[in-house]
């Protein structure tokens, strides 16, 4: 009789024990897939591109730029360096507002920044004309279900949807409009709350930073920052909470290790007189280590038979009303196969190392041993 | 096809079984038990050897010592052959394999497999062919009446029938060895008989040497040799 059938004739012979077993496996093996997919969906969103040496100025009093106006001195102020030191200036309107009763990120800069400092790609559609029409990001178009040619109520008037975006750090979850016809929404005041300074090309952004931050103009009151600087603190909550997905999900898979371990170890301390049977009736210690390894590779298997379509099942739930939120960034969920194969080799890896530990002991004790207990 | 038995002489000029000052302690907290003191014995094949005494006297330790699962803590032990002894796990394994089967008061048997697969087990070990190794068990089966009950799980067979199950798993592959262990201690008088019988039956072929550890002395009569042990230690003839 090979380990296999051993194994199988076992498991099906303790059938309650063997679906408790798989049972607990399975539980552990869900978390671990839906902590795994959230960071995953977190890290994808994470994964910002460098903007590379642009700078942003922001009004270092305020918690959140909306709440703050920057003059038209700092612009100046930045225009000044010359364009050795700066090839573009861009000011970028922000309010946080309610639009179609959700709470959104409206910003607007000049259109002719939106590719170069604002870093905004066309996904669909195509970019607003000046007037009632924006751009949403595609974040935004997920979790709001909005789409092209939706019409946006913004500060009461209509504003049609005439493409999606997308965009590094949180702007991916924001509606641009043109600065122009932001002007004409809101009136031509208070419309900067942070200037983008694009760094010239061979130019030291240390020293163009610098040069900023001592400008009479913004010294004391304005501060510079690296934009991925400031991406990259904004996002910092984010990073730890991603943080502890992975942890999360790495202590899962552990679970399901210690999960396999405790089986095996179990199985051994009540029924250690049929491993030393085996043994008496001529099987090596090998060959009663494998049935046990098979044994309990064979649960760490039917946990993950289960524990994946329930995950799967659990994800696409989550996701039939909407996506699930964390700190406002909508995140999809889903059973990537790439990740699924990952975890199936993760899950038999730990249930194999679990089951290695608990049936060491078999070399150590002998045959006489296991029938006296 | 097999081919009838022929007799062998009780005495061989090597016996089967040859012990020299074996000896097995235990440690309990801080005490040590001789469970086993300075036992010296011969055993020749096709003998049929009966270890006498009563319970605790270290029958089954010898046995076990004896069938190489267990190892001793002084003197030497040699059957067909092998130095029990310095054996390592593999040559214990191969020694187990080749050289003795096991019958036990409780049967020991598995309980999540049927009975031929449990008969099956010592030809499964090493290699057999699952259809070949079933053949061979349920022939055996047939042999000792148990033709119809192949197919049952242990915990579906009476004590009689389960201790049959365990012959025939320690003879399917004929070795040279039989340890049984109070085999008749579970089972009421007749079915007691009928495992006697067929030990002692086993021993007349020439096949088998039989070790058989009981407290029963009227199973005296039915041996060729006694070894009497109380307290650990062989008692004199």
């Amino acid at each position: 009789m090979t380990p296999l059938r051993l194994a199988l004739a076992d498991l099906g012979f303790d059938r309650l024990r063997t679906m408790l077993s798989i049972a607990g496996m399975a539980s552990v093996i869900v978390c671990a897939m839906l902590l795994g997919a959230m960071a995953a969906a977190l890290s994808d969103f994470l994964a910002v591109p460098s903007t590379g040496s642009n700078l942003i100025i922001l009004d270092g009093n305020y918690v959140d730029p909306s709440d703050s106006t920057l003059p038209d001195e700092v612009m100046r102020a930045a225009e000044a360096l010359g364009p050795q030191l700066v090839s573009r200036v861009s000011p970028l309107f922000f309010r946080q507002l309610r639009v179609n009763d959700r709470l959104v990120q409206v910003r607007a800069a000049p259109l002719a920044d939106w590719a170069g400092a604002q870093h905004l790609s066309l996904q669909s559609g195509r970019w607003p004309n000046i007037g009632n029409e924006v751009v949403i990001g595609e974040g935004l178009a997920d979790s709001a279900g909005w789409n092209l040619g939706s019409v946006l109520i913004i500060y009461g008037r209509p504003m049609t949807v005439t493409g999606t975006f997308r965009s590094p750090g949180v702007a991916f979850a924001a509606v641009y409009m043109p600065l122009e016809s932001a002007r004409d929404l809101f009136g031509p005041d208070r419309l900067t709350q942070i200037v983008t300074v694009q760094v010239a090309l061979g130019a030291d952004g240390e020293t163009v930073s610098a040069r900023l931050a001592a400008d009479p103009e913004i010294a004391g009151r304005f501060v510079v920052f690296y934009e991925d600087t400031y991406t990259r603190r904004n996002t910092e909550l984010l990073r730890d909470l991603l943080n502890l997905m992975y942890v999360g999900s790495g202590l899962a898979l552990l679970a399901v290790g210690m999960g396999a371990y405790m089986a095996s170890a179990l199985h051994l301390a009540e029924r250690p007189r049929e491993s030393a049977l085996l043994r008496l009736s001529g099987f090596s210690v090998a060959q009663v280590s494998a049935y046990l390894l098979l044994r309990t590779e064979m649960l760490a298997a039917g946990a993950f038979c289960i524990g994946v379509p329930l995950a799967s099942a659990w994800m696409s739930a989550l996701y039939a009303d909407g996506p699930a939120y964390v700190f406002n960034v909508p995140i999809r969920l889903t059973a990537d196969p790439n990740r699924v194969a990952i975890f199936a080799a993760l899950t038999a890896l730990s249930a194999f190392a679990g089951a290695l530990v608990s049936t060491a002991g078999l070399l150590r004790a002998s045959v006489a041993q296991g029938l006296r207990s | 096809m097999d081919t009838p038995p022929v007799p062998r002489p009780l005495v061989d000029v090597v016996p089967l079984v040859r012990a020299e000052g074996l000896s097995r302690h235990y440690t309990r907290g801080s005490e040590i038990v001789d469970a086993l003191a300075d036992i010296t014995l011969d055993i020749p094949r096709g003998a049929f050897a009966v270890v006498l005494g009563p319970s605790g006297c270290g029958k089954s330790t010898l046995l076990h010592l004896l069938g190489g699962i267990e190892r001793p803590s002084q003197g030497a032990v040699t059957v067909d052959g092998v130095s029990l002894e310095r054996a390592s796990e593999a040559e214990l394994t191969r020694f187990r394999r080749r050289s003795v089967g096991f019958i036990f008061q409780f049967y020991n048997l598995l309980p999540f497999i049927s009975a031929d697969e449990n008969v099956a087990l010592p030809l499964l070990a090493v290699g057999q062919a699952r259809a070949d190794a079933l053949r061979a068990a349920r022939a055996i089966l047939d042999q000792m009446g148990l033709g119809a009950r192949r197919g049952h799980r242990p915990a579906e067979l009476s004590g009689g029938e389960q201790q049959r199950v365990a012959i025939a798993r320690a003879i399917i592959t004929r070795p040279p060895l039989i340890l049984a262990d109070e085999p008749t201690g579970d089972l009421d008088a007749a079915g007691a008989e009928a495992v006697v019988s067929m030990l002692r039956d086993l021993a007349r072929d020439g096949q088998h040497t039989i070790v058989m550890a009981t407290h029963n002395q009227r199973l005296v009569q039915a041996s060729d040799q006694v070894i009497r042990l109380s307290s650990g230690r062989r008692e004199p003839r």
